[in-house]
C-alpha cells in the first residue's frame, strides 16, 4: 500500500515519521525544510498535491484548518486532480465536521472514500507512538486503512460511520481538556493563595474525585519546574471556538465551556499569536496574584485581601 | 476500648458514625433530624454528656449554625472529665473561621484539628475519597485510627484550618468536573456521538477526569454514581467562592459552577442526588431523557 501525507507540521510530521519504514511514503509540505527532513529518511517528495495522489493509495492530510483542507483538496494542482476510484483520503486535521462530511461527499462523486481520524493527546505521545487517533467514516475504508493508523498508534478508535463524528470527538475532547485545565489551575491559585502547597494540593486532587488529566501531568510538571504541553495557544482557541460554534449549532447551553473560552482569549490577546499553551499558566498566576511555586501568597503575608 | 462521642447532623455524619461504630464505642449527641440513631450507639441529650468520659471528641454537623453554637458552648469538655481535650471537626467550615475557633479554645486547653471527608458516593468509600487533615502531626498520629475507620485515605494538609481549605480546593474541582462533563457530552450527544462512544474515547484521552470515567459509563447504562446531594455541593462551593473573594482569587469557572449548582439545588430540590444533575442538561439541551426511546 502506497502512502502519500500531505501537512508536515508539528503534529503531522510526528505521525507521519511513524509510517518510514513501514510503507513507501510520499510526502508534501509548503515548508521545503519539513520535506528535506523527510526525504533524507527515504520518502520521496511530491511537487504538488496532485502528483502526491496519483503515487498513492491512501493519503493522509493533517493540515491547520478544514479551510487548508479545501484548498489542498480542490485548490490548483489539488489532490482531488490526483485521485481516482478505489483511493482512500483520510482526514487528520482538527476540522469542522460538517465541512469534512461536504468534502467526503464531493470525493464521493469520484468513487474516494474520505474519512476522518484526528489525534488526541499530547506531542509527546504522538512522538512515542501511542496516540489516540478517533476515527469515523465508512467501515471498509476504515479497515483498509487500520494497518497505517496502527503503524502511526496501537490506540485507534472508529465511532461510527459518519464521516466527522472523529472530529466532534475531538472537539468534546479538546473541550473537557481546556475546562478542566482552566478550572484545576484557577481553583488550586484560589489555594496558594490561601497557603496551601502545590505538592499538598496535587496529591489531595489525585486521591479523589477531582482529579483530571491536568491535575495528573501539568500539575506535577509545575511543581519540578518542566514543560508539560507544547501547543500553540491560538490553535487551542481556535479549537476551543470549534467546539462553542458546535455547542451554538445544536442549542447547547456551555456555560463553563464559555467562560473557558473566554480566558484563553484573554491569555492569547495577552501574550499575542506566537503564544505556546503552557504560557496560560502564567495568565491564570498573574489573574489571581500568586505564583504555583514559590512563597508569595496573601496567607504566607497574612493579608487576605 | 476507645470511645467516640461525636455530635452532628445529616448524611456524611450519619455515614461517619455508621462506620464508628464498626469499631469503637460511640457516643452521639444529635443536633439535627434524628438521622444518627445507629444500632449499638449511645444518645445523649447534651454537649457536657457527650464529652463525659470520652476519649475523643469529634463533630461532624451539615448546618454551620449548629457546628458554631457546639463550638461556642460552655458545655463542651464541661465536665474536665474526658480523657482527652482533642476535638476532630469533620464539618466542612470556613477555614479562617476554624483557626479563629482554635485560637479561641486553645485558651480553655481545647485542641481542635480539622479532618472534613470528601466523598461522592459512600458505597465506594475506598475509591476516591479523603479525610483531609490540618493540625500537628503528633495529634494526627493519635486519632489516624480512628480517622481511617472513617476513610482509609487521610492526608496530613497543615496546620490548623488547611484540612477544610483543601476540602474546598477539592470539591471545586470535583464540581468542575461533573459539570463540565455533563455539558461537554450533552454538546457531543446533540452532534450526534453516542454516549457509550464518548465514555470509552474520551476516558482514553487527555478529556480524562474522575466525572467522566464514572458519570459517562452511568449515563450510558442508566445507574448512579453518587449519593452526596446538590446542596451539600452547593454548600461547598459557596464557601469556596467566599474564599476566592476574601483572598482575592477570580475563579471564574468554579464561580460559575457555584451558580449552576445553586440553579440546580433551587430547581430539584436541594436533598436530590448530584446525578440529577444529568437532567438539568438533557433538558436544557433538548435531549431525550435516559430509557426515553
Amino acid at each position: 500500500m502506497r502512502i502519500g501525507y500531505i501537512g508536515l507540521g508539528a503534529m503531522g510530521g510526528a505521525l507521519a515519521r511513524h509510517l518510514i519504514g513501514k510503507f513507501p511514503l510520499s510526502v508534501f509540505d509548503l515548508n521545503q525544510k519539513a520535506v528535506d527532513s523527510f526525504v533524507e529518511l527515504g520518502a520521496t517528495a511530491a511537487a504538488t498535491p496532485a502528483e502526491l495522489g496519483r503515487n498513492s493509495d491512501v493519503v493522509l492530510l493533517c493540515l491547520p484548518r478544514s479551510s487548508d483542507v479545501q484548498a489542498v483538496l480542490f485548490g490548483p494542482n489539488g489532490l482531488a486532480e490526483g485521485l481516482s476510484t478505489g483511493k482512500i483520503v483520510v482526514d487528520q486535521t482538527s476540522g469542522v465536521p460538517a465541512e469534512t462530511r461536504d468534502f467526503a461527499r464531493q470525493l464521493e462523486e469520484m468513487g474516494v472514500p474520505l474519512f476522518d481520524a484526528p489525534v488526541s493527546g499530547a506531542m509527546a505521545t504522538a512522538i512515542a507512538g501511542t496516540i489516540s487517533i478517533i476515527a469515523s467514516g465508512p467501515h471498509t475504508a476504515f479497515q483498509t486503512v487500520l494497518p497505517v493508523l496502527q503503524a502511526i498508534s496501537p490506540n485507534v478508535f472508529h465511532c461510527g460511520e459518519r464521516v466527522g463524528n472523529g472530529q466532534t470527538m475531538k472537539t468534546v475532547n479538546n473541550m473537557m481538556n481546556v475546562s478542566c485545565r482552566l478550572a484545576t489551575l484557577e481553583v488550586v491559585a484560589m489555594g496558594r493563595k490561601f497557603g496551601l502547597p502545590l505538592q499538598a494540593m496535587t496529591e489531595a486532587i489525585n486521591a479523589t474525585t477531582a482529579r483530571n488529566y491536568t491535575s495528573q501531568g501539568m500539575l506535577p510538571a509545575i511543581a519540578e519546574g518542566r514543560q508539560s504541553t507544547k501547543f500553540w495557544l491560538a490553535l487551542q482557541v481556535k479549537d476551543i471556538h470549534q467546539a462553542i460554534s458546535l455547542a451554538a449549532e445544536q442549542k447547547v447551553p456551555m456555560p463553563i465551556g464559555g467562560a473557558a473560552r473566554s480566558i484563553l482569549q484573554i491569555g492569547l490577546n495577552t501574550l499575542g499569536k506566537d503564544a505556546q499553551l503552557e504560557q496560560m499558566i502564567g495568565v491564570i498566576e498573574s489573574m489571581a496574584d500568586t505564583k504555583f511555586v514559590g512563597t508569595s501568597t496573601n496567607a504566607e503575608t497574612g493579608d487576605a485581601k | 476500648m476507645t470511645t467516640i462521642g461525636l455530635a452532628g447532623s445529616g448524611e456524611i455524619a450519619a455515614f461517619v458514625v455508621r462506620q464508628l461504630a464498626r469499631k469503637y464505642t460511640v457516643r452521639v449527641l444529635d443536633v439535627g433530624d434524628g438521622s444518627l440513631r445507629c444500632e449499638g450507639t449511645e444518645k445523649v441529650d447534651s454537649a457536657s454528656s457527650l464529652t463525659k468520659d470520652v476519649d475523643i471528641v469529634a463533630l461532624c454537623t451539615d448546618s454551620e449554625a449548629a457546628r458554631d453554637a457546639l463550638l461556642r458552648s460552655p458545655d463542651l469538655f464541661k465536665s474536665g472529665s474526658a480523657a482527652s481535650t482533642i476535638l476532630v471537626d469533620m464539618s466542612q467550615g470556613d477555614p479562617d473561621e476554624t483557626r479563629l475557633f482554635a485560637k479561641d479554645l486553645s485558651e480553655r486547653g481545647i485542641t481542635i484539628v480539622d479532618a472534613p471527608l470528601h466523598t461522592e458516593n459512600t458505597e465506594a468509600i475506598e475509591e476516591a475519597s479523603a479525610i483531609f487533615f490540618g493540625g500537628p502531626a503528633p495529634v494526627l498520629e493519635s486519632v489516624r485510627d480512628v480517622l481511617t475507620a472513617v476513610c482509609p485515605k487521610v492526608i496530613h494538609c497543615g496546620e490548623v484550618g488547611t484540612g477544610h481549605a483543601m476540602r474546598l480546593v477539592v470539591a471545586s474541582i470535583a464540581a468542575c468536573n461533573r459539570l463540565i462533563t455533563y455539558e461537554c457530552a450533552a454538546m457531543g450527544a446533540r452532534n450526534g456521538l453516542a454516549m457509550a462512544d464518548m465514555a470509552t474515547v474520551l476516558n482514553k484521552s487527555s478529556g480524562y477526569n474522575s466525572a467522566s470515567a464514572r458519570v459517562l459509563p452511568a449515563l450510558a447504562a442508566n445507574v448512579r454514581t453518587a449519593d452526596v446531594t446538590l446542596g451539600t455541593w452547593a454548600s461547598d462551593l459557596r464557601k469556596a467562592s467566599a474564599l476566592g473573594m476574601r483572598y482575592g482569587a477570580p475563579m471564574l469557572l468554579a464561580t460559575m459552577a457555584r451558580s449552576t449548582l445553586d440553579a440546580a439545588s433551587n430547581r430539584l430540590g436541594e436533598s436530590s442526588s448530584i446525578d440529577r444533575l444529568a437532567e438539568i442538561w438533557e433538558v436544557d439541551s433538548g435531549l431525550p431523557a435516559p430509557g426515553a426511546g
